[in-house]
C-alpha cells in the first residue's frame, strides 16, 4: 500500500527544512532548541514561547508541515508521536519547582510526553486518533509505524505524524538522563491515503517488521534526516531502519 | 457474537493492585459500595487520595513480581509478542529520590523506556518488542487498541500489557496546582463533586489472537479521538470522547443497543462529569444503559487507571452487573446518566469502557462476553 | 499604583513566556483571561503562584480569582489591599 507525503518538515542542526526549502538557522541560533515562533509561523502566537522544549519542537515542526495548507478532513486527522527520552527536561524543571515551594501549574501540564501534540491539535483543530509513544530513542520509527497502521484500518483518512527529540546540555549530564545525549530536533510527516494534488510528489510505502533487532542503537534522527532528504529532493530511494523495537523498510517513490 | 468460528482478540488473563487490592479484591468491594478514599495528608497536600493497599506496590519493581502470576506467560513466543507499557508518569521515585536526597538512580530510570525495560525483565516476559505507550490518562486504553490493531494486522500473535502509575509528590503537588483535586474525596457525578482523587494503580493483561469460546472476553473494537479544546480541560460538548465511543463500536459492528453498560471515565471533576454526561446521552440517544465510575472507590490512577478499569470492566462483565457508583449521592449533571449508588443489572453482554486524557485525548474500547 | 501595574506587566510577560509581547503592548484594563492577551485557565493558575511568590498574596477561591485577573490594574489594586493586610 503506498501513502502519500503531503508535506513534511526537519528542524535539523543546520536549519529548518519544509516545502519551501531549506532556512538556515539565524546568527545566534544554536539549532533546533532555539526555533523562533516567526520562523515557523506566520501570525502573532503568544502561546508558542510558552511551551516547554519538546512541546515547542513538535510543534514547530508540525506548523512548517502544516503551513498553507487546507486540512481536509480534521475530524479524522490523527497524530501520532514518538518522543524518546520522553519528557525528561520539562520533569526536571518542574521538580525543581516543587523544591523551590512554588510548584507550577503550566510546567506540570507539559510534564506528559503527550502534551506535545496537544498544542498542534488545539491550534490547527485535528480531531482524531493520538498515538504517543516514548520508547527506546527510537520511538519515531514506532510512530511512524503506528500512523501507516491508523491509514491501513482506516481510523485515519491522514495522519501528522512526529518524531522529537528534546535533551537539553544541562540535562543530559544528569544521572537521571542515563547517558541520553544532549539535543534537539523534530521531524513531520503529513501523510495520507487521499487523492489529490498539492502534495510532495512523493509516495512512501512502508512495511514493519514483528519484533526489533536486538541491540540496534538509537537512529530515530538518521533515518527521518534521509527520509526527509529524499522527499526533499524528490528522489527514490529505500530506507532499511531498525532499531530494538521494530525493524522497517521504508520505500520512497515519485508519483507517476 | 456467538462462538462460532471467527477469531478475536481475547483477553485471556488479567491482574490488577488497586487501593482495594488485587482484581478479585478489589470487584468484590466495588459491589459492596466500598471506597478505598481515605484523607490526607498526601505528600504534604490536603487532600484525600487512595493509596495501594499494600504501599510496597508503589515501587515498580514489587508491583511487577506482585502481577507477574496473574497472567500465563509459558506460551509465549519472542517473535510473536509484544509488551505494551501504559503509564502516565509510572515510578516516578527515581526523580524524586535524586531531587530530594541526591541519591542516583539504580534500577531504572525516570524515562518510561527504562521502566518498561525493568518491569519486563520482572515480568520474565519474552517478547521481540517493547512499545511504550504515554497518552496521559487514556494510557491503558491507547494500548489496548495498538495490541488489538496489532493482533488483527498480524503483527503479533500475542500481546502483554502491563500499565503502573504510583502517587508521588510530582504528581500530587501538580494536580493540587491545577486546583483539580478534591479535599474530601472524588463524588463522580454527584452534585457535590469537587474534584478528582489521585490513586494508586497498576495492571497486567494478556491478548491473544484465537477463535474464542463462550465465556471469553473480548475486546471487540477500540477507537480514539482528540477534543482540540484545551490543555487540561476537555471539550464543555463531550464530542471528542462522543466520537471515540462512536469509532470503538464502529470498529465493534456494534450498535448503541448492543451495550450492556458504560464503565465512565467519572473523574468527578466540574468539567469531566458534565462533559461525560453528555458524551454518553448523545451516543445512547433514548435508552441509557447503566452507568458507573469507579474513581469514586480507588481514585485516579492515571494512564495505569485506565487499563486498570478496562480488567475491572471485564469481570463486572462477566457478572452482568455495573457495580455502585462510590461517591455518589445526588446526580450533579444534565442529563440523566443511569449512575447509582447500587449495582445495576447490565442490559447486554457489551461493555462500553471510556478514558480520557491530558492533552484532549479520548479512547474508548467495546468488550464482550462471548455466548 | 503605575510603578506596581508596570513591574506586574513585566512579571506577567516573563512568567507566561509571552515572548511576543512588549509590556507597551498590554492594556492595564483589558481583560486578562481570554481575550485580549488570550490567556487561559492555566496561565490564571501560574498568576496566583505568581502572587504568592512575588508578592506573598494568596487568592482563596474562582469567584475571587475572576475579579482579581478582570485586568492588571484590578490586579494591582488587589495586591496593594492584601498587602497592607500583612
Amino acid at each position: 500500500m503506498s501513502i502519500r507525503v503531503e508535506s513534511f518538515a526537519a528542524l535539523l542542526p543546520q536549519g529548518i527544512a519544509g516545502p519551501l526549502g531549506i532556512r538556515p538557522w539565524d546568527e545566534g541560533q544554536a539549532g533546533p532548541g532555539d526555533v523562533r515562533r516567526d520562523q515557523v509561523l506566520n501570525k502573532p502566537y503568544p502561546a508558542f514561547g510558552k511551551l516547554m522544549l519538546a512541546d515547542r519542537l513538535a510543534f514547530a515542526a508540525a506548523s512548517v508541515a502544516l503551513a498553507g495548507r487546507t486540512i481536509a478532513n480534521k475530524d479524522s486527522t490523527a497524530i501520532t508521536l514518538g518522543i524518546s527520552a520522553g519528557s525528561l527536561s520539562t520533569d526536571m524543571r518542574y521538580m525543581e519547582s516543587v523544591i523551590a515551594g512554588f510548584p507550577s501549574p503550566a510546567i506540570f501540564s507539559a510534564t506528559l510526553p503527550s502534551s506535545a501534540i496537544a498544542d498542534i491539535a488545539i491550534y490547527y483543530g485535528l480531531k482524531g486518533p493520538n498515538r504517543v509513544v516514548a520508547g527506546n530513542g527510537a520511538s519515531g520509527l514506532t510512530a511512524l509505524e503506528l500512523a501507516v497502521s491508523l491509514l491501513k484500518t482506516k481510523k485515519a483518512s491522514a495522519v501528522l505524524s512526529l518524531c522529537v527529540y528534546a535533551v537539553e546540555a544541562q540535562d543530559a549530564a544528569s544521572p537521571l538522563a542515563g547517558g541520553a545525549a544532549a539535543a534537539s530536533n523534530a521531524f513531520a510527516l503529513l501523510l495520507s491515503l487521499q487523492p489529490g494534488n498539492g502534495g510532495t510528489a512523493m509516495r512512501l510505502s512502508a512495511s514493519f517488521s514483528a519484533v526489533g533487532k536486538e541491540g540496534a542503537p538509537a537512529r530515530d534522527e538518521l533515518y527521518f534526516t534521509e527520509l526527509i532528504r529524499l522527499v526533499r529532493e524528490q528522489k527514490g530511494g529505500i530506507i532499511e531502519a531498525a532499531s530494538c523495537d521494530v525493524a522497517a523498510t521504508l520505500s520512497l517513490a515519485k508519483e507517476e | 457474537m456467538t462462538a462460532a468460528l471467527r477469531t478475536a482478540v481475547v483477553l485471556e488473563d488479567c491482574g490488577i493492585l488497586s487501593s482495594l487490592g488485587t482484581l478479585e479484591e478489589t470487584v468484590a468491594d466495588l459491589f459492596e459500595g466500598a471506597s478505598a478514599i481515605v484523607p490526607g495528608p498526601c505528600f504534604g497536600v490536603p487532600v484525600a487520595h487512595a493509596p495501594f493497599k499494600d504501599v510496597s506496590w508503589r515501587s515498580l519493581g514489587i508491583a511487577a513480581e506482585a502481577l507477574t502470576p496473574c497472567i500465563d506467560a509459558s506460551s509465549l513466543d519472542k517473535d510473536t509478542t509484544a509488551f505494551i507499557f501504559c503509564a502516565a508518569k509510572g515510578d516516578i521515585s527515581p526523580l524524586e529520590a535524586y531531587y530530594e536526597s541526591g541519591i542516583r538512580p539504580e534500577a531504572f530510570l525516570p524515562l518510561l523506556s527504562s521502566q518498561a525495560d525493568y518491569a519486563k525483565k520482572i515480568l520474565n516476559i519474552a517478547a521481540g518488542r517493547t512499545i511504550v505507550v504515554s497518552d496521559a490518562c487514556a494510557s491503558g486504553a491507547t494500548g489496548v487498541e495498538i495490541g488489538r490493531d496489532m493482533l488483527v494486522s498480524g503483527r503479533a500473535r500475542s500481546v502483554v500489557l502491563l500499565g503502573f502509575d504510583g502517587i508521588s509528590r510530582f504528581v500530587a503537588t501538580g494536580f493540587h496546582a491545577l486546583s483539580a483535586l478534591s479535599p474530601a474525596g472524588a463524588r463522580p457525578f454527584d452534585a457535590s463533586r469537587d474534584g478528582l482523587t489521585v490513586g494508586d494503580g497498576a495492571a497486567i493483561a494478556l491478548l491473544t489472537y484465537r477463535e474464542p469460546f463462550a465465556g471469553d472476553v473480548v475486546v471487540a473494537g477500540a477507537g480514539s479521538s482528540n477534543d482540540a479544546n484545551h490543555r487540561t480541560g476537555p471539550s464543555r460538548t463531550g464530542d471528542g470522547l462522543f466520537r471515540a465511543a462512536k469509532a470503538a463500536l464502529a470498529d465493534a459492528a456494534l450498535a448503541p443497543d448492543d451495550i450492556g453498560g458504560v464503565k465512565c471515565h467519572g473523574t468527578a471533576t466540574k468539567y469531566n462529569d458534565a462533559m461525560e454526561a453528555k458524551a454518553i446521552t448523545s451516543l445512547f440517544c433514548e435508552e441509557y444503559p447503566p452507568c458507573f465510575s469507579v474513581k469514586g472507590a480507588i481514585g485516579h490512577a492515571s494512564g495505569a487507571g485506565s487499563l486498570l478499569e478496562i480488567c475491572v470492566a471485564a469481570e463486572c462483565l462477566r457478572r452482568r452487573l455495573a457495580p455502585p457508583t462510590a461517591g455518589f449521592e445526588t446526580l450533579g449533571v444534565d442529563e440523566l446518566v443511569p449512575i447509582s449508588a447500587k449495582p445495576q443489572i447490565l442490559r447486554n453482554h457489551s461493555m462500553l469502557c471510556l478514558s480520557a486524557g491530558f492533552g484532549g485525548i479520548n479512547a474508548a474500547v467495546v468488550l464482550s462476553e462471548v455466548q | 499604583m503605575e510603578p506596581l501595574i508596570d513591574t506586574l506587566k513585566r512579571q506577567i510577560i516573563a512568567v507566561l513566556k509571552l515572548s511576543d509581547l512588549k509590556p507597551e503592548d498590554i492594556d492595564a484594563d483589558a481583560p486578562l483571561i481570554g481575550a485580549g492577551l488570550g490567556l487561559d485557565s492555566i496561565d490564571s493558575l501560574e498568576l496566583i503562584v505568581l502572587l504568592e511568590k512575588e508578592y506573598g498574596v494568596t487568592v482563596p477561591d474562582a469567584n475571587t480569582g475572576r475579579q482579581v485577573f478582570a485586568s492588571v490594574r484590578s490586579l494591582a489594586s488587589y495586591i496593594e489591599q492584601n498587602r497592607s493586610k500583612g
